[in-house]
């Protein structure tokens, strides 16, 4: 191993660290997830789950990753051998797991992107759905007889190109110049532009019955387990927890941070901006029923209500229909591409920090080889003839499974493995001004693995009796457990290579001031 | 727009938007102190506002 050289890279103060934390969290699944969800679980009433898993899983989870990377400052990877060398795979399994995340994540902002452009002229015409699904995927559906062609689709090209480009060059211009930057222009611009729209929805025929659908409670859904299970399971993915990035981003973070206020910040301004897309998608909903001379119930039986089915398909048509449509139409899908934007950079950031500090590579040599080997696996498997569907199978598993994992694996190594969490609780409340206590270690060591569990479970047993969205159980194999497996194997295969820098040789200052340490 | 429902969306506003603004204040209020702390000890860096 050869000595350290390089200074870590820092954010300029709390400031860009938490916007940057923020434009993370704010992906394009609190615009056309969060929604969805709520309405299909309880309306108003998701609302006592959603706060519960906020303040028990969420909250808590952000805090444990925030004080790993400020306390070991390094990348996923490097925090987990620093708690134990033997724990190095779960730091790599959360970089895999981002990585494939990273590589179908930019195809879907090459969508948001086309479809900016197509708003200009409405290009979808009176179908937007088979516009989407014919014209724009060039969608073939997999057969139970092994047949499907991965043929790329030529059209789906330069905007993934644009994503990974423009990717490349943040990441290359840094933490600071680049990633902070591009998080102080987007996320600003998001708000006031999401705001806009919201406002305008709010004006439109019908939007107070969106609003009712909404937000209208339904108290029998809180006697459902299931629905508990999706609000714990929601709340997870939105807030960018355990899959490195946080551990990632806090790294960064100047020694004289405070860690626990600011991840109040930016775990509620996620949830406002949740609760501010619920109240824009469903007035907007609220008008396309009103046109159509339906309820939103029966709506969700005709349409999309949540996912891609709702921005590409359900959207489209509601942008055809509303007066100053192609302006909205606009704005919209480029709140998606800045949304996505944001999120996708800090994907980036785990893998690119992550292998910069194993191998001992520049960032522009680490970045090059990250940006350019996903968007390799973007074109060839998503985007391409087989895309959608691919792109569908490996999300539900890489999510509900191999992230759930990585969450678990790391709330039981800290607990119980390497017997840690006292520690980060003391070294949270040295450092902060808002004070952990007992509670914070019993959700962390009790309450988030054993939902966890739960979560997990439910899904695994819904995916063996079930299957998947009704996919061949081969293609859900191939490339759903496929990317698991990927980043399992993957987490053995770089433990066992050997780091070129020294990382193992560092002591975190626990009088309140982290070491300042090097690497990448 | 039905009572519970206007009760839901207000209490879901007043809630997120409240947790925000509360947290976004006390983190203010908590670099301003520390800054001072900084200053007033040695004039040493406080750049981490």
């Amino acid at each position: 191993m050869s000595a350290p050289t390089e200074q870590r890279e820092q954010w300029s103060g709390q400031l860009g660290f938490l916007l940057a934390a923020i434009g993370s969290a704010v992906g394009l699944g609190n615009i056309w997830r969060f929604p969805g969800v709520a309405y299909e679980n309880g309306g108003g009433a998701f609302l006592l789950p959603y706060l519960a898993a906020l303040l028990t899983a969420g909250i808590p989870i952000l805090f444990l990753d925030y004080s790993l990377g400020h306390r070991f400052r390094g990348s996923a990877p490097t925090v987990f051998r620093r708690l134990h060398p033997k724990a190095e795979p779960i730091g790599w399994f959360q970089v895999g797991a981002s990585f494939v995340i990273m590589c179908y994540y930019g195809v879907i902002i090459g969508w948001a992107i086309s479809y900016t452009v197509y708003a200009a002229t409405l290009a979808w015409g009176d179908d937007p759905v088979g516009f989407f699904v014919t014209d724009h995927l060039r969608v073939e559906e997999p057969a139970e007889s092994f047949s499907l062609s991965f043929t790329v689709v030529p059209g789906l090209l330069i905007p993934i190109l644009l994503v990974w480009v423009g990717m490349l060059v943040v990441v290359l211009l840094g933490v600071q110049k680049g990633i902070e930057k591009a998080n102080y222009i987007f996320m600003p611009l998001l708000f006031v532009v999401f705001t806009i729209l919201v406002v305008r929805a709010l004006f439109l025929p019908g939007a107070v019955d969106g609003l009712n659908a909404f937000f209208t409670p339904d108290f029998s859904a809180l006697t459902n387990p299931a629905v508990w299970l999706a609000a714990y399971g929601h709340i997870f993915f939105s807030l960018s927890i355990a899959f490195g990035i946080m551990i990632t981003y806090s790294s960064y973070l100047k020694k004289k941070s405070d860690l626990t206020s600011t991840g109040l910040v930016a775990a509620f301004s996620n949830s406002s901006f949740e609760v501010l897309a619920g109240v824009g998608v469903f007035a907007t909903l609220g008008f396309m029923a009103y046109t159509q001379n339906m309820t939103i119930p029966q709506l969700g039986e005709e349409t999309p209500l949540t996912g891609p089915g709702l921005s590409f398909m359900t959207f489209p048509e509601i942008i055809s229909s509303m007066p100053g449509g192609v302006i909205f139409g606009l704005l919209f899908f480029g709140c998606l591409v800045a949304a996505g934007f944001t999120s996708i950079i800090s994907i980036a950031q785990v893998v690119i920090a992550a292998i910069s500090e194993k191998f001992g590579l520049t960032r522009t040599a680490a970045a090059i080889l990250v940006v350019g080997s996903s968007g390799f696996f973007a074109v060839v498997l998503f985007a391409t003839t087989a895309g959608l569907p691919t792109l569908d199978v490996v999300d539900k598993f890489i999510n509900e499974i191999g992230v759930v994992v990585g969450a678990i694996a790391m709330c039981l190594l800290v607990t119980y493995g390497v017997r840690r969490l006292g520690q980060q609780q003391a070294y949270l409340n040295r450092v902060s001004g808002f004070q952990v206590g007992t509670w914070w270690r019993a959700m962390i060591a009790i309450v988030v693995p054993l939902v966890l569990t739960v979560i997990l479970l439910v899904t695994a047993v819904s995916l063996i009796r079930e299957g998947y969205d009704g996919l061949p159980t081969w293609f859900v194999l191939t490339f759903g457990l496929g990317a698991v497996l990927a980043a399992a194997i993957s987490a053995v295969v770089l433990t066992a290579l050997p780091w070129r820098r020294n990382v193992d040789d560092f002591e975190p200052d626990d009088a309140g001031e982290p070491a300042e340490e090097v690497t990448a | 727009m039905t009572l519970s429902a206007v009760v839901f969306m207000i209490l879901s506003i007043v809630l997120l938007w409240g947790g925000l603004a509360a947290s976004a204040l006390y983190l203010r209020r908590l670099l301003r102190e520390r800054a001072e702390q900084e200053g007033t000890r040695s004039g040493e860096d406080t750049s981490y506002r």
